[in-house]
């Protein structure tokens, strides 16, 4: 007698069967990859400055860990909102499933983290309402964003909120109250970089002692015991991170490497053109959200290309774009900005990539690459030039007199 | 420039059929001798009532790859009948009633006299060898390029899980293979031939090294032990560091399996044709997994009965003709086995991950062998685009498996993308009868 079996569609054997990868531990793997981070951030910003000072409130204390906390359980609540209202999910333990099944909190903690210290609340959860909701939820849910939602939620609260959210240490509260005692100007280490000294175009000469020296040295900047935003100043932890992950296979090493690889050298030529020692890259590295950025959110999946080919493209173009906005723009960070930005040709560079990848004719290969890389020179080269110290020289007296005499 | 295929390594689950000795199962009451060979209609040269002799001519394939089949057993044709077939469909069938005589028609068994480079080609057509690994692609189409091929490559990967088939043939018959190997040589007018086989089979490596001390011409090809080893192109890749678009006589291979190999040497020696082969029943579903020597065109499901049957809690489970990567799962085992088909393999369903949507981390990309970048192909077939998913290269996909393998979300990426080459062969098909 003949039996019935089941149909399906094979292979018959599945890697997330047999638990070697699945969703669901490469996503538990980042929020593992957060914890020491933000356990950090609760020391840093939080327990130090309680161990230090006298006048720090047992709120001022736990303030830290409670804010990248709520950030994840906004997050959370939110989405548990939007299941239950608009996907007929009524039951609180399928709520929990799906929650956990969108990964909820992964936003919600990253834009904590990204955030600086004395954000008020109200601030961090519409954040966290555009992030889930508006960038995530309403583009079809995880998987189907075409933002990195934490990043993007960064971005507007920022801008809109600028009002609310303190940007120096004269009102007391960017900053922890220790950190005060070595900050004059009362601001991060990028910030200084483009505050406009006398009447430079872009602000590249700073030194050594005004970049580096308030903050004590580059082990600081290692260590991340140096103002920033709550989570993202840890270069060591970011690293170890990114070694955890790509051990883990959650993450592909290309991406991150690259992208600092290219900012390193960018601004290496940047500093050795204005006569900057090796610090000045290590600096650049360190500095800002980059670290944070490449391993958290220049990797984050659904946002960024899937070909190899194209992820590596994607990286130059981070690295490149990064130097610009940072040391020719007008903001003191080029991170969010510039992956935000690649994000948008994440598709073209996809199908391009996709293309290039079963291409045969070795010419044509060569002469797509090169145009890519004649674009990513280029952009460089405009970094370069713009920041060169003939470019930013102030205009001597005998030059106005020339310009004044032609002019007549 | 060379990239080399990356491969993946995948628990091979061979121990469970390598223990038992070959189970021969050679007096089927039915035969059932299918009417297709691959994409081809085969003709019927007899019909009902006809009384046939083993090693008769019963059908042919009459395209440009033209060769006869040939009957199985001697007895009567009952007539045609549709019959579940591996590749998943009901298709009509020559069923052959066994007398269980074994009345072989007259010229079965004769040696050849002469081995030359046409009369080896003519013994294999005549015989109807096809290739056992599973495209069934006529042998002799292999040998005839006039142009000597530079290397005879024996496909000994065996890359998929579960399957044991060849394993078990090099163990009993390495003689014959070895012989096998010599008559393709004579008929490509190779020099040399290689034996590619997974470096961790290392009882099979030492069995094949004692019967090949004497033989300069014949050495081993080591591959490792990832899939797909066994993919031509990949064999070829490691062999000759060289790749090639349509096949591997451009780069002056000729690849045959280890049980195609055999069934030459059968043809050569006995004028044999392709009526036997051995087949591996196993998966945690069968109860005494193990591998047959059959008549082709038996029932799988008189098979499942030798080898203990069904485990008692079987439950969900999915029935297997071929390998699990690229297998496919058939209704019912009442299902007759072709000559292309090495495994049947019965699986409890497992599926313990849940499907979620692509996140796109670019797993299917990193490992497809044919360097495509699956999810870039899926996205262009659901938007309806047919001729951007055959730019990305939809038509080189090789049906591997190991983007879904690979994927976390449990996508049934290779499902997508198959349809979407399906889709472009249609297109140009329909292309072709316009202009």
């Amino acid at each position: 007698m003949a039996n019935k079996f089941s149909l399906g569609t094979g292979p018959f054997l599945r890697a997330s069967d047999e638990k070697i990868i699945t969703t669901k531990r490469m996503m538990n793997d980042v929020v593992i990859c957060l914890v020491p981070i933000i356990l950090f951030a609760w020391f840093k910003n939080g327990i130090l400055p309680y161990i230090k000072l006298d006048n720090v409130s047992f709120l001022a204390m736990v303030w830290p860990l409670l804010f990248v906390l709520v950030g994840g359980l906004t997050s959370m609540l939110l989405e548990a909102v939007y299941f239950y209202c608009f996907k007929n999910i009524r039951t609180f333990k399928a709520l929990l499933n799906e929650v956990y099944l969108s990964y909820a909190v992964i936003p919600g903690l990253l834009l904590a983290l990204v955030l600086p210290l004395y954000t008020p609340i109200w601030v961090l959860m519409i954040g966290c309402l555009f992030a889930n909701i508006i960038f995530k939820m309403l583009f079809g849910g995880f998987g189907y964003n075409i933002f990195n939602p934490a990043l993007l939620a960064y971005v507007i609260v920022i801008t809109a909120f600028s009002f609310a959210i303190p940007t120096n240490a004269t009102s007391g509260t960017t900053f922890n109250p220790y950190e005060d005692y070595y900050l004059e100007t009362g601001v991060t280490p990028l910030t200084n970089y483009t505050m406009k000294q006398d009447d430079k175009l872009v602000n590249i000469g700073a030194d050594y002692d005004t970049l580096v020296k308030p903050y004590g040295s580059l082990a600081n900047f290692a260590i991340g015991t140096i103002p920033g935003a709550i989570g993202e100043t840890s270069a060591i932890l970011c690293i170890l991170a990114f070694i955890y992950l790509v051990i883990r296979k959650t993450i592909s090493w290309q991406v991150p490497v690259i992208y600092v690889g290219t900012v390193f050298v960018i601004t290496l030529i940047v500093g050795l053109v204005n006569g900057q020692g090796l610090w000045y890259p290590v600096f650049n590295v360190l500095s800002g959200g980059l670290l944070f950025g490449a391993v958290f959110m220049a990797t984050e999946p659904v946002t960024t290309p899937r070909s190899p080919n194209g992820k590596i493209i994607f990286a130059l173009g981070l690295g490149v774009l990064t130097c610009l906005f940072r040391l020719v723009g007008s903001f003191p960070e080029g991170v969010a900005t510039s992956i935000l930005f690649m994000c948008l040709f994440t598709p073209l560079i996809d199908r391009f990539a996709a293309k290039l990848r079963i291409t045969k004719d070795p010419w044509k290969i060569a002469v797509k690459y090169a145009a890519i890389a004649i674009l990513f020179i280029a952009i460089a080269g405009y970094t370069v030039f713009k920041t060169s110290p003939a470019q930013n020289k102030p205009a001597s007296e005998q030059d106005r007199i020339a310009i004044t005499e032609v002019l007549e | 420039m060379l990239r080399k295929i990356r491969g993946l390594h995948i628990d091979g689950r061979k121990k469970m059929s390598t223990d038992a000795p070959i189970q021969t199962y050679l007096d089927p009451e039915y035969v059932y001798v299918p009417l297709i060979a691959g994409p081809t209609q085969l003709k019927a040269i007899v019909g009902a009532g006809d009384k046939v002799l083993k090693g008769q001519v019963v059908a042919l394939r009459e395209d440009r790859f033209a060769h006869p089949v040939h009957s199985p057993v001697s007895g009567t044709v009952v007539g045609v009948k549709k019959v579940w077939h591996p590749i998943a469909r009901m298709v009509e069938m020559l069923e052959i009633k066994n007398d269980f005589q074994e009345t072989a028609v007259e010229d079965y068994g004769k040696p050849l006299t002469e081995l030359t480079k046409e009369n080896i080609i003519d013994r294999v057509k005549n015989c109807g060898i096809v290739g056992l690994g599973g495209a069934g692609f006529p042998t002799y189409v292999k040998y005839l390029p006039n142009k000597p091929a530079d290397v005879v490559l024996i496909n000994a990967a065996e890359c998929e899980p579960y399957i044991t088939a060849d394993a078990v043939l090099i163990q009993n018959f390495a003689d014959k293979l070895i012989r096998g190997i010599r008559y393709i040589m004579i008929a490509t007018g190779a020099p040399k031939a290689q034996i590619a086989i997974k470096r961790t089979k290392q009882a099979l490596i030492a069995h094949l090294n004692s019967k090949l001390a004497e033989s300069k011409e014949i050495s081993l090809l080591l591959l490792p032990d990832v899939y797909p080893a066994g993919w031509e192109k990949y064999i070829v890749e490691r062999a000759l560091n060289k790749t090639y678009n349509g096949l591997p006589s451009e780069v002056g291979a000729v690849v045959n399996n280890v049980a195609t190999t055999i069934a030459v040497c059968d043809a050569v020696e006995e004028n044999k044709p392709l009526i036997e082969k051995v087949v591996t029943v196993t998966g945690e579903g069968i109860k005494k997994p193990q591998n047959f020597m059959i008549k082709i065109g038996t029932k799988a499901l008189e098979l499942i009965e030798r080898a203990g049957g069904y485990i008692d809690e079987l439950g969900d489970a999915y029935f297997i003709a071929g390998g699990p990567m690229t297998g496919s799962a058939i209704y019912t085992d009442d299902m007759a086995i072709s000559a292309s088909l090495g495994s049947i393999i019965v699986l409890p369903k497992r599926t313990t991950s849940i499907a979620q949507a692509c996140m796109g981390c670019g797993r299917c990309a990193d490992y497809c062998p044919a360097f495509l970048t699956p999810t870039e192909i899926k996205r262009a077939f659901n938007a309806g685009e047919i001729d951007l998913a055959e730019e990305l290269g939809a038509l080189k996909c090789i049906q591997c498996g190991l983007c879904s393998y690979v994927c976390p979300s449990r996508v049934e990426i290779t499902d997508a993308v198959v349809k979407a080459k399906a889709a472009v062969q249609k297109k140009k098909a329909t292309a072709v009868k316009k202009g």
